[in-house]
């Protein structure tokens, strides 16, 4: 497994995702509310970009017609065919047996480490007073 | 012989109320009054003409009187020569016609107490089903409780085509009861005649009202299945009676389908539907809807969700003669915490905001690599199934007379449903599409030909794309208006794609509903190489093989140009011959029951006699329903082909030879060989490769076949089909 540093925490404040190639793996890493997460940007499905598809909530129910909605921006939904993905886990929620969303770890280290390594920053200039974005790879 | 059923159950028997006036003893005295002061007649429905061959076994017709109406009959016929253990009642009187529901109830109660005196009293083998008036469900539960008492009665008895789709929470209370008392609840052919009969609305004959009970079955199973039914009532068992089976192993594929991307949409259903299916319906097998040859039965038997044939009856027999449980309901959470403040913002923004930008969950830092321009290595494909979009709305203003410019700005299209803008079902993905393909320069999906080509035509290696161009003037009530847009848009899909890039051709649209102005339009781009079929839409008025449209036909086949029959379309029916459903899955699913009450209406009005060199493609409503659909029209014109006699060959071989299906979305069973076998049913020569790009439930073409089909099969599915009914060298 090799750390690679994909941006300053700065760059990607809460509500947005970066989309990056690592070793030729599309990439997506999204900050939810401070909280970082990674996904390979292919659908397990059909191959779409799934990380293009919103963020949205978990709607479950035990009683038809009242909804509980939780996990708000966590699940992933395919901007193709609509499948759900939570994105801690990668696990479906239409087919959780035969597919999943391949996850990563997300880290945010400090520059100074970074800078110590052994961390992968091509197109990333760290430096030690900063935070950075780390994605287990 | 011994019977192959001895000791075993008939779940479908039908004794016969030989006239309105036998229930007249268990009617009070104002019912009995109402009855003879004003002549009421017998309730015999449509669905059964007395004299009819589907009505009864010649050799089961008593010399006089009505086949059924008598018990000794019955026992010689049935009990005693099947030697069966017990024999289910089902009465089909046309009380559910009835309109008034205390008339309705009142014939209810005598039908059941009848049924009890005259039948159940007078052999121990016989059990009932409880007839109720369903437009009344408070009178529906109080009859299910008087009866219930009677142990005998073992089954509620509903039709499959009512006023509503049975999974509507209106009927609950009717579940509630049949589970509280450990009754099934039995789903009949038939019809109250309340809606038409069909999705797309009046067939001319009984034989295509029968044929179109397996696509009410169809419909109503999702309806039954989404509306969280069988969450609410997880002991509750329905039986599907006179359903016919064969259809059931496509349509829950279909239904699996989009349940995966509509899983949102109705979040009760928390196990697949084919699971909801195994553990709560049972089918009757009774009209056996397929071949009788064992290795095409023993194949079908592979493909039902509930394994082969003995498992249904042991179920049946299991189910219908259990013993009767009280109160039965399970426990559950009540209502959980809602959160309906965040959802709205996001999903009402316009298309243009939603994928980027104004969301702060959803804000996208595209520095991501750019889609790569390159032409793909890929083996070439035809995709019939393209939707091209305008841009703007006055995009097509170029092409309109100005007069229809300002009757548009002021009173838009005036169509066949309620909503003036947007669909009445909201769709999955904002305009029914993929969400990663707005073209950057903006506009909706699909409305850039320069992105079209980058994002689909070239790393897909499109050769051949087939436009089928949507929201046209298709299904419009101003028919001058229909046929101004039609024409509009015709000129737009030269103009904007087909003269742009060759690989493109385009679909003529027409005026449905005006079969003149229609092939008019036709007949003005006839020899034009810029369209290679003309474009109609499943739901229309009427049933398509109606005689209004067949200049639509005649013209196409003068011109040398397949018919495209796309899903969709709004005719002014109901889309399920239950009045409208709920839900966004339902009608998605439900494309493929229209489109199969369309070919049947096609098939049986002579459509391909008159037409013989007609070429008719069915696009975007699955396929895996073709089979069943031949085997149920050739089994039921073997019994009604005297009603049809202008059909001078089997329903089954109009279709062989004249219809083509293009395979988006594609039937997705489980294990890919069932797949295989539904398309050697149908022919690897008769299917057309379609994505439906830009649209959200798209076929990507690497993933559609997996290994295992021959190059040459291969090759036919992608490309050459294609090629050859569109007549591209």
């Amino acid at each position: 497994m090799v750390r690679h540093v994909i941006a300053s925490v700065d760059e990607l404040p809460p509500g947005t995702r970066k989309f990056l190639e690592i070793d030729g793996r599309p990439i997506a890493v999204f900050n939810v509310k401070g909280e970082f997460f990674g996904l390979l940007n292919r659908c397990p499905h059909q191959g779409a970009a799934l990380c293009e598809g919103p963020l949205i909530g978990l709607a479950q129910s035990s009683d038809p017609g009242e909804i509980e909605y939780t996990k708000l921006g966590e699940i992933i939904r395919c901007p193709w065919h609509g499948w759900e993905f939570d994105i801690r886990t990668g696990q479906s929620y239409c087919d959780p047996k035969r597919f999943r969303a391949r996850a990563y770890p997300v880290n945010v280290e400090r520059g100074a480490s970074v800078v110590k390594g052994p961390y992968v920053a091509e197109t990333i200039k760290v430096s030690v007073e900063s935070d950075y974005v780390v994605v287990d790879l | 012989m011994t019977s192959p059923i001895a000791g075993g159950v008939d779940c479908d028997l039908h004794p016969a109320v030989p006239h309105l006036t036998s229930l007249l003893p268990y009617m009070n005295d104002y019912w009995r009054d109402q009855v003879t002061t004003r002549g009421m007649t017998d309730l015999i429905s449509q669905s059964y003409p007395v004299n009819s061959p589907i009505s009864a076994r010649p050799d089961w017709r008593p010399a006089k009187g009505k086949p059924g109406s008598s018990l000794d009959d019955l026992k010689a016929q049935a009990l005693d020569r099947f030697g069966v253990a017990y024999g289910i009642c089902n009465p089909l009187y046309g009380v559910q016609m009835v309109f008034s529901e205390d008339m309705a109830d009142a014939f209810c109660r005598a039908l059941n107490d009848w049924l009890v005196k005259e039948w159940l009293d007078k052999d121990d083998r016989l059990r009932g089903s409880i007839v109720i008036p369903v437009q009344s469900i408070e009178k529906s539960v109080k009859e299910i409780e008087r009866r219930a008492q009677d142990k005998r009665f073992v089954q509620v008895l509903m039709l499959v085509m009512g006023d509503m789709p049975l999974g509507k929470r209106h009927y609950w209370p009717i579940y509630a009861a049949a589970e509280r008392h450990g009754l099934a609840i039995g789903i009949h052919a038939g019809s109250a005649y309340h809606n038409p009969p069909t999705s797309v609305g009046w067939g001319s004959y009984h034989i295509e009202d029968y044929v179109a009970q397996a696509q009410a079955f169809q419909t109503q199973l999702t309806s039954l299945i989404v509306e969280g039914v069988f969450a609410k009532h997880p002991k509750l068992k329905m039986v599907m009676l006179e359903s016919g089976f064969s259809w059931l192993p496509s349509y829950l594929w279909r239904l699996h389908k989009f349940w995966r991307g509509m899983r949102m949409e109705t979040p009760w259903v928390d196990r697949a539907p084919l699971e909801i299916v195994r553990s709560n319906i049972r089918f009757s097998l009774q009209p056996v809807d397929a071949p009788s040859d064992p290795t095409t039965l023993s194949r079908l038997f592979d493909h039902m969700p509930v394994g082969r044939i003995a498992p249904i009856l042991d179920g049946l027999s299991t189910l219908a003669i259990r013993r009767r449980r009280g109160a039965a309901r399970g426990d559950f959470a009540g209502s959980g915490p809602q959160d309906h403040d965040r959802q709205s913002a996001r999903d009402l923004s316009p298309f243009e905001a939603v994928c980027e930008g104004d969301d702060a969950m959803n804000v996208q830092l595209r520095d991501r690599p750019t889609l790569a321009a390159s032409v793909s290595s890929k083996t070439a494909i035809a995709d019939c199934d393209i939707h091209p979009a305008r841009a703007t709305r006055d995009e097509l203003y170029p092409f309109l007379a100005k007069r229809w410019h300002a009757h548009l700005e002021t009173y838009g299209v005036h169509a066949y449903q309620g909503m003036m803008e947007g669909p009445p079902y909201p769709k999955a993905q904002p305009n029914a599409a993929r969400r990663d393909a707005y073209p950057p320069e903006g506009g909706p999906q699909g409305s850039s030909l320069s992105f079209m080509q980058k994002q689909h035509l070239d790393p897909n290696n499109v050769a051949l794309g087939v436009l089928n161009p949507l929201a046209t003037g298709q299904g419009i009530r101003n028919q001058d208006l229909a046929a101004a847009i039609c024409s509009a848009i015709n000129d737009w899909q030269i103009e904007k794609w087909t003269s742009q890039d060759a690989r493109l051709k385009g679909s003529i649209v027409v005026a449905n509903e005006d079969g003149g102005a229609a092939a008019a339009e036709i007949r003005k781009r006839a020899g034009d190489a810029n369209f290679v079929q003309v474009l109609l839409l499943s739901r229309n008025v009427e049933p398509l093989g109606q005689r209004r449209y067949w200049p639509i036909y005649q013209a196409a086949e003068e011109a040398g140009l397949p018919v495209g029959v796309h899903a969709f379309g709004f005719g002014g029916n109901p889309i399920t011959a239950s009045g409208w459903p709920s839900f966004y899955i339902e009608e998605m699913v439900g494309h493929s029951q229209c489109q199969q009450t369309a070919l049947a209406s096609l098939v049986l009005e002579g459509v391909f006699e008159r037409y013989p060199k007609l070429k008719m493609v069915m696009v975007e409503a699955g396929f895996g329903w073709a089979p069943s659909l031949a085997w149920r029209l050739d089994k039921v014109f073997e019994r009604l082909h005297g009603e049809v006699p202008h059909l001078k060959r089997k329903p089954s071989e109009y279709i062989g030879d004249h219809i083509w299906w293009t395979t988006q979305p594609m039937e997705d069973p489980e294990r890919r060989e069932h797949l295989f076998q539904v398309i050697e049913w149908i022919g690897w020569d008769k299917l057309l490769f379609a994505t439906d790009y830009p649209h959200w439930d798209y076929d990507e073409p690497s993933r559609v076949l997996p290994t295992g089909v021959s190059d040459a099969d291969r090759q036919a599915f992608y490309l050459d089909n294609a090629k050859k009914l569109y007549g591209i060298t």
